[in-house]
């Protein structure tokens, strides 16, 4: 073969794929008019390239999409399991504060409703929270020495009040908590005081109920979350909130960012403007679902585990984004039964229509629909008059898992 | 919502969010030609349905890291080719003479090609050319497979080749070129003595 023919038949390739230009096509096809030998070969590559095309498709089985559907499953059930085990080696030894209080709290306030032993929970509480000390955490992760934790009730404790001292290794560790949960007249839990300013100390807002961290740099002092907000102006509102925390592997656990409590630290919520309750026979799905929508859309996210098992999220939730975020939270599960209410800080026409909304959304009422756009912007009709959102929406999700034949028979 | 189906990026999107309904749709949609181009490369059926079901598991694992900057059929076939050259690597047979063997089972009737053809009207191939054309790609080298099947059986253009296998177009035009005319070396013999 000559030279010029194999510089043409290196193109016929190209040629058969209609991916030479004017040119190159001109000139190979006017070689091809003089050259029967090429003319040959062209004719067997396209051959052979038509055969290859013409190939039946094999078609996937009939049960390849189940089958993909069950090893998704498989991996959901080992993931939750991971998942669950992830939070309360992160959350609970914070959350075992709560739980260790609000424990010794319902047994030393309400005499005569539980046994007489009163201490035995404590005890219990205490060996449960050393064993979680005793478990391996990453190196980054390490609480040091569990605090020394007494309880202590204040004079009036009518209220499910209590005061917990806990101190740490370092001074800078030291906590002073005074927690206060009197029930709102909405019927929302009302939370402690908004922020981790480290200037409201205990004693300066007596009977109110506030929470303060002291600031500091030390390695280590960071506050456990599962935080799902990306870094943004935001760090400013929670000041013991680092961003240097490490991702996880792949999986579930890479979707949320970590970072450690300093020992005796117990994250606060701002002042919570709603509550949405939900009820589902798959809470940690759930959970990952709303963390997945609440990373999405640069919503700062805390996790706690609550003394009954529930899971409790606070979302700091952009204004002008909460109508979009909502909706996305009622498809996370259809099964699921969930309700919003305004606590009794929620103030403002905006959030009360946002309850209707939601209310009407889950039960798929047209009107629905025509009402607002839920594209994530506020509706128009809502802004004036003073009915516009405020600037963050502080939304409190509680999932608490449930079968459907438990909810039917409720 | 739309009458029209959604597009893939809309079903990624809501999968992403936790839909997995929409995740399920998207497996729907792509899983024959991903169980075929499978099949093509690693010869063996009851492998392939294995990997094949892996590739979308894999995808959807992955699912939270796909950032829409391919289309998302680019990105599924990125992650087959990983896993069955991962498959290749673990397996020892590199012949695929398993190709006839699972072609036996008729029962399952075929789709029609995937692959565009400029050429004249398509004729069918018969039976034994079609287990003569699958034996012959399962004789080349695993990267001259890959760009055939890619090309050829799933029609995919010059760009996205080059960006699934990253490489450069230049490559993928000469090693389709070396792909095709080994092909035609290793089928000359069977046509000659057919026609």
């Amino acid at each position: 073969m000559n030279t010029e023919c194999r510089q043409y038949q290196e193109r016929f390739s190209e040629y058969l794929d209609d991916a030479l230009d004017d040119a190159d096509r001109e000139a190979l096809e006017a070689h091809l008019e003089s050259c029967e030998r090429c003319r040959a070969e062209l004719a067997a590559l396209r051959r052979v390239v038509d055969a290859v095309r013409e190939l039946p498709v094999l078609r996937a089985p009939e049960t390849f999409a189940a089958g993909v559907r069950e090893q998704l499953a498989a991996r959901e059930r080992t993931t939750e399991r991971r998942l669950v085990r992830l939070i309360w080696a992160r959350v609970l030894p914070v959350a075992a504060m709560f739980l260790l209080v609000v424990g010794a709290t319902f047994l030393v306030s309400r005499n005569g409703l539980f046994k007489p032993d009163a201490e035995e929970p404590m005890r219990m509480a205490m060996q449960q929270e050393e064993q979680l000390a005793r478990q391996a955490p990453p190196p980054e992760a390490s609480l040091g020495s569990m605090p020394e934790v007494k309880s202590e009730l204040s004079a009036d404790s009518a209220q499910d009040e209590l005061a917990v001292v806990a101190s740490g290794e370092s001074q800078a560790s030291s906590v002073m908590a005074r927690e206060s949960r009197p029930m709102a007249r909405n019927g929302g839990p009302r939370l402690p005081e908004p922020g981790f300013a480290p200037e409201r100390l205990l004693g300066q807002e007596k009977g109110v109920g506030s929470l303060a961290l002291p600031v500091t740099d030390a390695p280590g002092d960071m506050v456990t979350t599962l935080d799902a907000a990306p870094e943004t102006d935001e760090e400013s509102r929670y000041p013991m909130a680092r961003r240097d925390a490490p991702r996880y592997r792949r999986g579930m656990e890479e979707r949320f960012l970590f970072r450690q409590a300093p020992v005796g630290a117990v994250p606060v919520p701002p002042l919570i403007h709603q509550v949405l309750e939900v009820r589902t026979e798959k809470p940690t799905k759930v959970l990952a679902r709303i963390l997945g929508a609440a990373n999405r859309r640069d919503v700062h996210a805390v996790v706690e585990v609550g003394k009954d098992g529930a899971v409790n999220l606070y979302l700091g939730v952009p204004g002008e984004a909460y109508t979009g975020f909502l909706s996305e939270l009622g498809s996370t599960d259809e099964s699921a039964e969930q309700e919003l209410r305004n606590t009794g800080v929620a103030d403002g026409v905006f959030l009360d229509r946002m309850v209707e909304l939601y209310r009407a959304r889950r039960q798929a009422a047209p009107e629905a629909e025509e009402q607002t756009d839920w594209s994530g912007e506020v509706p128009p009709s809502l802004r004036p008059g003073g009915h516009s959102p405020p600037e963050t929406v502080n939304l409190q999700v509680c999932i608490r898992a449930e079968s459907n034949a438990a909810r039917q028979q409720r | 919502m739309g009458e029209t189906s959604p597009s893939d990026a809309e079903l990624v999107r809501r999968a992403q969010d936790g839909d997995v309904q929409a995740f399920g749709l998207l497996v729907e949609r792509h899983q024959d030609y991903v169980y075929n181009s499978v099949f093509h490369l690693v010869g063996d059926e009851k492998d392939t349905e294995d990997l094949a079901q892996e590739v979308f598991v894999r995808a959807f694992d992955n699912l939270d890291g796909f950032e829409g900057r391919s289309k998302f059929t680019t990105w599924v076939y990125g992650i087959m080719l990983n896993m069955v050259r991962n498959y290749w690597r673990r397996s020892k047979r590199r012949n695929m003479l398993s190709l006839e063997r699972a072609r036996e089972d008729e029962t399952r009737p075929d789709i029609a090609p995937a692959a565009e053809t400029d050429g004249p009207l398509r004729a069918t191939l018969r039976g034994e050319d079609v287990a003569a054309v699958r034996s012959a790609i399962a004789e080349l080298s695993e990267d001259l497979r890959e760009i055939i099947v890619l090309r050829d059986i799933r029609g995919m253009a010059y760009a996205e080749l080059a960006s699934v296998l990253d490489v450069p177009e230049g490559t993928v035009k000469s090693r389709l070129y070396r792909a095709r005319q080994e092909l035609k070396e290793l089928l000359e013999p069977y046509f000659e003595e057919t026609q």
